[in-house]
């Protein structure tokens, strides 16, 4: 939310002030994650594919991709449901999307539609939630 | 606040906020892993080389000789 408010004066109100935002808070995240799985995986197979010559690209895309790709995938489902949930929270400082609704209806005092906001917003946080699960189970 | 308001203009409203929403939260989500791939890989790729002999710095670490003098 404060990276949404650098973002937001930095290049003014809207939708791509809240991607950036969400950009940078997604990378630290996810490469952190990545960083620990790389560590933690068989050095093995990557020992087997330097001892056919293969160059160092090829090692990192033969020898270490495919052991941290479920665990990858898992990581990325968890965002996009974390972001699906973020999004509407940058929207509040500016960020655009249903936030920024959000706020002008809250502003109006038109609570009506607030309540209506705040329920769809419930609804796709659950069907991200589900969906993200289903993502999960299906690649582990 | 009770019963939400459900007026068709209304629902064009929260329609056009919510599918930004979730552009952004895609596009932000697809981009940000990308992005972080390299980023994750380049914070072990140190230990991965020297496991891989690839480090000619040390090649006392490495688990088998390195194939270049």
């Amino acid at each position: 939310m404060i990276i949404a408010i650098l973002f937001v004066k930095a290049v003014g109100f809207g939708a791509l002030a809240g991607m950036l935002a969400l950009i940078v808070a997604s990378l630290g995240f996810i490469s952190k994650l990545v960083a620990e799985a790389v560590e933690e995986m068989s050095m093995r197979q990557v020992e087997a594919v330097r001892a056919t010559g293969a160059p160092f690209l090829s090692l990192v895309i033969m020898g270490v991709l495919p052991q941290v790709m479920p665990r990858f995938i898992g990581f990325s489902a968890y965002q996009l449901d974390s972001n699906l949930r973020n999004s509407a929270l940058v929207g509040l400082v500016g960020g655009g999307g249903i936030g920024a609704t959000l706020f002008t209806a809250f502003q109006r005092f038109d609570y009506d539609f607030v309540l209506t906001i705040v329920l769809a917003i419930i609804a796709i946080v659950m069907v991200g939630e589900v969906l993200s699960g289903w993502m999960r189970r299906l690649f582990q | 606040m009770f019963p939400p308001n459900f007026a068709h203009d209304k629902l064009e409203l929260l329609y056009h906020g919510m599918t930004e929403s979730l552009q952004i939260a895609i596009i932000a989500t697809v981009a940000g892993v990308l992005l972080s791939l390299p980023l994750g890989l380049d914070g072990r790729a140190q230990s991965v080389a020297v496991a891989a002999g690839l480090d000619r710095a040390r090649p006392d670490r490495a688990r088998f000789a390195p194939s270049t003098p």
